[in-house]
């Protein structure tokens, strides 16, 4: 388990979002499959957060605080994917992840073959470094919840990408 | 750092923001504002003409889909004095017919008094202007605070006043000049992490920062705005480590409602108070009380995911709700939660499984091996001789993540055996199934040993499946230090396993990798079996030289591949073996195996390209028999043998 930097407490919206978005549209990405998909959600977490910058900013973790507000409209967003899809082939297709990514890339042809919910709980522990209670929290799910969807996914990701059995 | 999370960021830096990505924020901004202006405009036109409803949803926010001022079809997020379109329309129209008593809602300060006075309970407020955000048409934040001339000794006796303000934002949702709309109530110590018109999923918690010191207890709560036949929930939730934890049990899909988090001082100790706070309900409780501090924000349920814990009320009086509801399956089990809302201890069954019990007040949540689909709970007053066949409530059981492993024999006559032990016995260590692969006597190589049921459930139960049909179960439970004791073991009468204080080992086929690559192997190859922990594999005219290794059990293996075949891409995998792997083997057939038999390989080697060499390195393999292959020509293959 990797360990999180103690977050500095910031002085103003523009300097928590410059410090912020560049990891947090990379967390999308690695959880949505689409880099213009994390970037709307990026936008949409932001905005939610300079909506009420002042309550935020007086927070012990705002970062914690943006996490659980992307990962919201994350899951929502996949809600709403989920229902189109019912909708219109009476399943819940998926489309997507990393579909158009580098074809030359394991990782990501990897990563594709997750389910969101499982490339969430990874980056977040494995990528961000959180541990699966707060994981929990972002996801809204429950800590064993997380530790069984990262570990689904680390097992599938050792499986597609031929690593070392543990 | 891992090697994964290297990659991970490695992969992640193709997302990579641009230099004006704070300029395409405030463009984003801007934007949403807009449209936020344009839906206004074109409500306070619609309800001009004709006082449409129907108008609300224009409201839609192309930007994400929520929307802002209207909630569609189902109404407003907002909170006060209207939630409904139909109440705002009625009110815009009493104001604009000159109705005196209605006037003060064309007046923001007013409605703000007069929401601290009302909804609050304060016996006066100040107003004060904090920020306004917008463009237009803007949100109005106020700070309300009691004045500090006024007594709330009257409301609760020897109350102090609230000492830090409650902010609210408001907002004309319809025309520009319209009436004026509280959509937002917040304090600074129970920051809720929702913003109005957000969707908030029965099933899920809701995890709220606070400045509250442990052990302070905060009501929390959800209620519903639209007729959606369902009754709000009130919650005592206790400050925890900077946190409060509220869990959202399933609720009606698709209703308009609102969480709050609330301090209320009543006169009357807990009082449940919040899920009507907002509206004109004659069913508030007719005691003294003031709000100190409260957080509610406007939001859309929805219940399309099922929740991780079935939320279940059963008052002992026949009555058991919801009567339908949805869970789905956790690692360990399935999560049901029955509260007893009565005055009289309750009991409650699950059908097939088993049942328990809750006092008056109490929320007992249990965990279950139930397999997914309809599950059938009875519940009923124990003093009443214990279950009401009348009350029941159906639970569908759902597994996303596909963690259920059904543990029925397939056979028609079983034969069981429970452990015995004297007190304080020890059980054997380490995990599950390798105890019973150790110590479950009759197994033989083909068997499949795996964990059945949930993969995390509190008392491991293994089954053993031959060829596709599970033949013998076993269940284990915990002797206190760590070690497994058999609880149980359930097998077909025809199948002889039983457990074994001594490692068991298998039967069956031998082990003797001589007799075994000699007998499989094609005549002529039989002295070619390539023999230790280093092995060294040749790749020659798209087939290997050994058609038979074999390795020790319990230590680090490498196979040194050397692909000897130019421009051809080779590798070397192994599998499970199974009989159809190793009719193949021992047939030579080229029949084709179910798919799921190369679905999960124990090791799948890189392939590499043209001559050249690599180094497999591979963990320590337990006793048995492997299957390998190139998996780009699955004709070169083999036995691995492992003893």
């Amino acid at each position: 388990m990797t360990e999180r930097e103690a977050p500095a407490p910031p002085a103003s919206f523009e300097g928590f979002f410059e410090a912020e978005h560049a990891r947090l549209l990379r967390a999308l990405y690695l959880v949505t499959g689409n880099v213009q998909e994390a970037e709307e959600l990026m936008q949409d977490a932001f905005l939610a957060v300079w909506e009420r910058w002042d309550r935020v900013a007086t927070m012990d973790e705002p970062v914690g605080y943006l996490y659980r507000t992307a990962m919201n409209r994350f899951r929502s967003r996949l809600r709403r994917v989920n229902r189109a899809a019912r909708k219109v082939v009476g399943s819940a297709a998926g489309g997507d992840a990393f579909a158009a990514a580098d074809e030359r890339d394991a990782l990501a042809r990897a990563l594709a073959t997750l389910p969101e919910r499982q490339r969430a709980a990874l980056v977040l522990t494995e990528l961000l470094g959180y541990g699966s209670e707060e994981a929990g929290r972002i996801l809204g799910v429950r800590d064993v919840t997380v530790r069984s969807l990262a570990s689904q996914a680390r097992a599938a990701l050792r499986e597609n990408l031929g690593g070392p059995d543990e | 750092m891992s090697e994964l999370r290297t990659d991970l960021e490695r992969l992640g830096e193709r997302a990579r923001p641009g230099q004006d990505a704070f300029e395409r924020l405030e463009h984003r901004r801007r934007r949403k504002a807009r449209n936020r202006r344009l839906g206004a405009g074109i409500l306070a036109l619609v309800l001009t003409v004709g006082g449409s409803l129907a108008a609300f949803d224009a409201f839609r926010d192309a930007g994400d889909g929520r929307t802002i001022g209207g909630g569609g079809s189902d109404g407003l997020f907002a909170l006060w004095p209207e939630q409904t379109a139909a109440d705002l329309a009625a009110a815009q129209e009493r104001v604009d017919a000159g109705d005196p008593g209605s006037a003060w809602r064309a007046d923001g300060m007013e409605v703000a008094r007069r929401f601290a006075i009302e909804v609050l309970q304060w016996p006066d407020a100040l107003v004060v202007h904090r920020e306004t955000v917008g463009p237009k048409p803007y949100t109005y934040h106020f700070d309300l605070s009691v004045p500090r001339d006024a007594s709330c000794d009257q409301i609760v006796s020897n109350a102090t006043c609230p000492t830090s303000p409650v902010t609210i934002a408001m907002r004309s949702l319809g025309r520009q000049d319209g009436v004026w709309s509280i959509v937002e109530v917040y304090s600074e110590e129970l920051a809720l992490p929702l913003v109005a018109g957000e969707e908030v999923e029965g099933g899920t918690r809701i995890s709220v920062p606070t400045n509250l010191p442990d052990g302070e207890k905060v009501s929390m709560g959800l209620a519903f705005l639209t007729a959606c036949d369902a009754t709000g929930i009130d919650d005592n939730v206790e400050a925890s480590n900077g946190m409060l934890e509220f869990y959202v049990p399933a609720v009606p899909d698709a209703c308009t409602g609102y969480v709050y988090a609330m301090l209320p001082k009543t006169g009357a100790g807990a009082v449940a108070i919040g899920s009507f706070l907002f509206t004109d309900a004659p069913a508030r409780p007719a005691i003294g009380y003031f709000v100190e501090a409260i957080t509610a924000i406007p939001v859309r349920f929805v219940n399309d995911v099922s929740a991780e814990v079935a939320e279940l009320t059963c008052d002992g009086t026949g009555v058991i709700s919801p009567s339908r509801s949805t869970v789905s399956a956790q690692a360990d089990g399935v999560h049901i939660a029955i509260t007893d809302s009565g005055e009289v201890p309750v009991s409650f069954t699950i059908v097939g499984a088993g049942g328990d019990g809750a006092e008056p007040g109490e929320r007992k949540e249990t965990v279950w091996q139930l397999p997914p689909g309809d599950a059938t709970i009875y519940c009923g007053a124990i003093s009443g001789g214990g279950t009401d066949a009348s009350s029941s409530a159906n639970l569908n059981v759902v597994d996303p993540n596909r963690l259920y492993v059904p543990a029925g024999l397939d056979c028609a006559s079983v034969v069981g055996e429970a452990g015995s032990y004297a007190e304080g016995a020890t059980g054997f260590s380490g995990d599950p199934v390798q105890v019973a692969r150790d110590h479950l006597s009759g197994l033989e190589f083909d068997d499949l040993v795996e964990r059945a049921l949930y993969p995390e459930s509190e008392q491991p139960v293994v089954r053993v499946v031959r060829d596709g049909a599970v033949v013998a179960t076993v269940r284990f439970f915990d002797d206190g230090h760590g070690g497994w004791l058999v609880d149980s073991l359930g097998r077909c009468a025809d199948t002889p396993i039983g457990s074994s204080e001594e490692p068991a080992g298998v039967s069956g086929a031998p082990v003797d990798p001589g007799v075994l690559c000699i007998d499989l192997q094609v005549p002529g190859e039989s002295d070619n079996i390539h023999e230790g922990s280093d092995l060294h594999v040749d790749g020659r005219h798209i087939d290997f030289d050994t058609g038979c290794l074999v390795a020790p059990a319990g230590e680090p293996l490498t196979i040194l591949f050397s692909n000897l075949d130019e421009a051809v891409q080779r590798n070397i995998s192994i599998y499970t073996m199974t009989p159809c792997l190793r009719d193949i083997l021992a047939e030579g057939t080229s029949q084709v195996c179910p798919p799921e038999t190369f679905e999960l390989p124990i090791f799948r080697g890189e392939i590499i390209t043209g001559v050249s060499e690599i180094v497999y390195e591979l963990g320590p393999l337990e006793r048995g028999e492997y299957y390998f292959q190139d998996d780009v020509h699955p004709a070169a293959n083999g036995f691995l043998i492992v003893g």
